[in-house]
């Protein structure tokens, strides 16, 4: 009992000294930050005079699905954010700035309340920007809880969702994947390519969460204003024991084509009950980002999505940067590739450049230069130039980062204003291959 | 009335003189009243969604419900022994459905064993940790006369060492057993699953058996003895320790049959496939009325039937809702459950 006693007053000492220790730091970072960041944000749009203060220590934060139905994004996307890390510190190197940088990543569990529960969990760690997380309704979750509240601005790579554009966060949270908005139109576009026309009837599913009915509602919308015909959407829950009867809504009234958006842990369940309709064939079948890997996996019936076809973001086909990327992602070893790693790559870049530009690792201060960073104007530098970026950021020059998936140029709401999507198709043999790829630009 | 069973869950008095013969109406369902009222109101329901929909699709979402209702009864009838045996709400029971099924993975997937003879496995193994747990936990708490409460609280525990323990070795991502969930027959127009046929017909068989077994085997009676008084069984000269552990024994190996057939018919399973179906094998369980075998079957197919037939009126999403709906709807018609009786029976 005593000793119980005793150590508990230990550990409250230890405990107040941290804080005392933490609050101590706060309070010089703080001032070091609201200095530099006064200075270029009242700056507008012109050049920053004053260097940038560079010898903070900036932890950013990853968040990661690294289970529950993202996973399969998880362990790439890792291998992203610490192969950007690398390049920062290596880039940091050359230009001789005094920063440092860690990351710190947890796992979201590909679910709103344990995304919410571990942004907390690496903002009380000390990091002051998030990478992370993915899934959209991760990304809302910690919106309202976390962002906005805590002054912590978040990048997320991955949520595509649109309603994600016109949340009021104050600033705080950011994408590098472009939204559904732009995705659902090019989907659209892409499915009147495919079947040469729009005099179709297409039959509309999805998952019934953020993304499903925010996406499928968008591509409705999109395939009526072309002309062509809809039925659905079946809109199911993702937790269902029994998905038949949803599975013959799906496939009654013999339609030309269907579009379900999906994730592959509920379409290992819904794809079965599609082929066991008798009428599925998935060759006619269109999708999107959130059913798309290097090749089906074996907890999906290859009945039920071999031949489909879809988008998903992709990286621009040619350049320096993005076969670079790949050359060092290969070299890196371990996960291959997948879709949003270098979205993945980008966010966690941007945390540390717009840190580097408000010249403090500050929540706030980073929030107020993401915009400033991706986006002209200033002198336009990839990561393959990082060590020249971040000499001229540590000058006070303007610069607009462009990423390894695009330009980013981040608007007014934090998203990406052009991107580029892949036409993927899943062959007999389970195997993804890409087709080909377009731009899509936000329009407006 | 002291006995440590009764402090176990206080709203269940006991009739104090019931014949043999009141104790069999008991069991198979308290009576003929309600089944065909029952019966009645579904076959008045279908009609109607016939009349709106056709026969087609509202036979097709009946299969559809079969096989939900299957499901639930199979889970659910596990549930019920234990309650009505022991007086304990047991919210472990899902994962024990969970439990089976992964064990199944490793007899089938690991290990390549058929799958007929994982899922033998699946249940001796489910049973062996039913078992274990009475003897750990509920013997030991029994014997201390623990109040309802504290045993609620440690079979939600159970529950959750049962599923982070599956997630340590298993991890989270889905995992299938190796049967083709693609697979159909068709009859008269009407498409189901190889596998889900065969959840069906096993469903019903086990239902029935255990049904006859409580009411014709000694054990059977046995096990209806101590639902009734645990402290008078044993006064008896009841074997009370050894029928304690049959039910265990049915009551888990159950659910560890039924976490495998589940798997193998929807696709796939996650440490999460229990705890999602608790409450839908607490709703057959309730809406049967608790404690009766035949109400586990009765309360499944009802659920599943009302899920699906729901989806021709109602966006499929509601479905769930629709379902609780129902339930919500016939407790407060009939607090005790639609083969209930106002006591608890088994």
């Amino acid at each position: 009992m005593y000793a119980g006693t005793r150590s508990r007053r230990l550990l409250a000492v230890g405990v107040s000294a941290a804080v005392l220790g933490v609050a101590g730091c706060g309070d010089d970072d703080g001032g070091g930050g609201t200095g530099a960041g006064a200075g270029t944000g009242t700056g507008g749009g012109a050049a920053a005079q004053k260097p940038a203060d560079t010898s903070f220590d900036q932890t950013i934060g990853v968040l990661l699905p690294l289970t529950g139905d993202l996973s399969p994004f998880g362990a790439p996307g890792r291998k992203a954010a610490d192969l950007a890390l690398s390049q920062l510190r290596e880039g940091m190197r050359a230009a001789g700035v005094e920063t440092t940088v860690a990351l710190q990543s947890a796992d979201t569990e590909s679910s709103p309340q344990s995304a919410v529960q571990a942004a907390r969990q690496l903002i009380s760690g000390g990091a002051t920007c998030l990478a992370g997380p993915w899934a959209s309704s991760e990304t809302l979750a910690v919106a309202e809880s976390v962002a906005a509240r805590q002054r912590t601005p978040i990048v997320s790579p991955s949520s595509t969702d649109a309603a994600i554009s016109d949340l009021d966060d104050d600033g705080f949270v950011w994408r590098t994947a472009p939204s559904d908005n732009l995705q659902s139109r090019a989907l659209a576009d892409t499915v009147e390519q495919e079947l040469g026309g729009t005099d179709f009837t297409l039959s509309l599913a999805a998952r019934n969460d953020a993304y499903g009915q925010g996406f499928i509602e968008k591509l409705q919308r999109a395939w009526e204003a072309k002309g062509g015909r809809t039925t659905g959407p079946v809109l199911y829950d993702p937790e269902q024991p029994n998905y038949n009867s949803e599975a013959a809504e799906i496939v009654s009234g013999r339609p030309d084509a269907y579009v379900i958006i999906d994730f592959f842990e509920t379409y290992g369940k819904m794809g079965g009950a599609l082929v066991r309709t008798g009428q599925f064939d998935a060759s006619r079948l269109f999708t999107a980002d959130g059913l798309a890997s290097d090749r089906i996996p074996d907890t999906i019936p290859t009945r039920a999505l071999a031949g489909a076809r879809g988008t998903r973001p992709g990286t621009p086909e040619s350049g320096a940067v993005v076969e670079q990327f790949a050359t060092i992602y290969r070299a890196a070893g371990g996960a291959p590739r997948q879709t949003f790693d270098a979205q993945n790559f980008d966010a966690t870049m941007l945390c540390y450049l717009a840190a580097l530009a408000a010249g403090s690792p500050d929540g706030a201060d980073v929030a107020e230069q993401l915009q400033a960073v991706s986006a002209p104007p200033g002198r336009t530098f990839t990561f393959m130039e990082l060590g020249d970026g971040i000499r001229a950021i540590a000058a006070g020059e303007e610069v607009d980062f462009d990423g390894v998936t695009g330009p980013i140029d981040f608007d007014d709401n934090g998203d990406p204003t052009a991107a580029t999507y892949e036409v993927y198709r899943y062959g007999d043999d389970g195997v993804l291959s890409v087709e080909r790829q377009f731009e899509a630009r936000a329009e407006g | 009335m002291a006995g440590p069973a009764d402090s176990a869950l206080a709203p269940a008095r006991r009739e104090r003189s019931r014949g043999a013969g009141a104790a069999v109406a008991r069991l198979t369902g308290g009576g003929r009243g309600p089944l065909a009222a029952t019966t009645a109101l579904v076959a008045a329901l279908a009609l109607a969604l016939v009349v709106g929909y056709g026969l087609h699709d509202v036979a097709q979402r009946a299969v559809n419900g079969l096989v939900s209702g299957s499901y639930f009864a199979l889970g659910a009838v596990g549930l019920t022994l234990v309650y009505g045996t022991l007086r304990l709400v047991n919210f472990a029971h899902g994962d024990l459905l969970t439990f089976g099924a992964y064990m199944a993975f490793m007899a089938n997937v690991t290990w390549g064993l058929p799958l007929a003879v994982a899922a033998l496995f699946a249940l001796v193994a489910t049973a062996a940790l039913g078992v274990l747990s009475e003897r750990v936990m509920w013997r030991p708490m029994r014997g201390r006369g623990a109040g309802l409460l504290q045993l609620l609280l440690m079979t939600l525990g159970l529950a959750f060492v049962i599923r982070y323990g599956i997630q340590m070795i298993w991890g989270t991502l889905p995992r299938r057993l190796d049967v083709d969930v693609t697979a159909s027959i068709g009859f008269l127009g009407l498409r189901i699953g190889r596998t889900e046929l065969i959840v069906v017909i096993v469903g019903f068989v086990v239902l029935i058996a255990i049904g006859v077994m409580l009411r014709r085997s000694s054990l059977g009676r046995q096990m209806r003895a101590l639902s009734d008084d645990m402290s008078l069984a044993e006064a008896t000269g009841i074997d009370t320790d050894r029928v304690v552990v049959a039910t265990w024994v049915f009551a888990a190996g159950l659910a560890g049959l039924a976490g495998v057939l589940y798997t193998a018919a929807i696709g796939t399973m996650t440490p999460n496939l229990g705890f999602f179906l608790l409450l839908s094998l607490f709703a057959a369980v309730i809406l049967g009325g608790i404690g009766n075998a035949y109400g586990a079957l009765a309360g499944g197919l009802l659920l599943g039937l009302a899920q699906e037939w729901s989806t021709l009126l109602f966006d499929p999403r509601w479905k769930v809702a629709v379902g609780f709906a129902i339930l919500i709807a016939v407790l407060i018609v009939r607090p005790q459950g639609l083969f209930g009786r106002r006591e608890r029976t088994l």
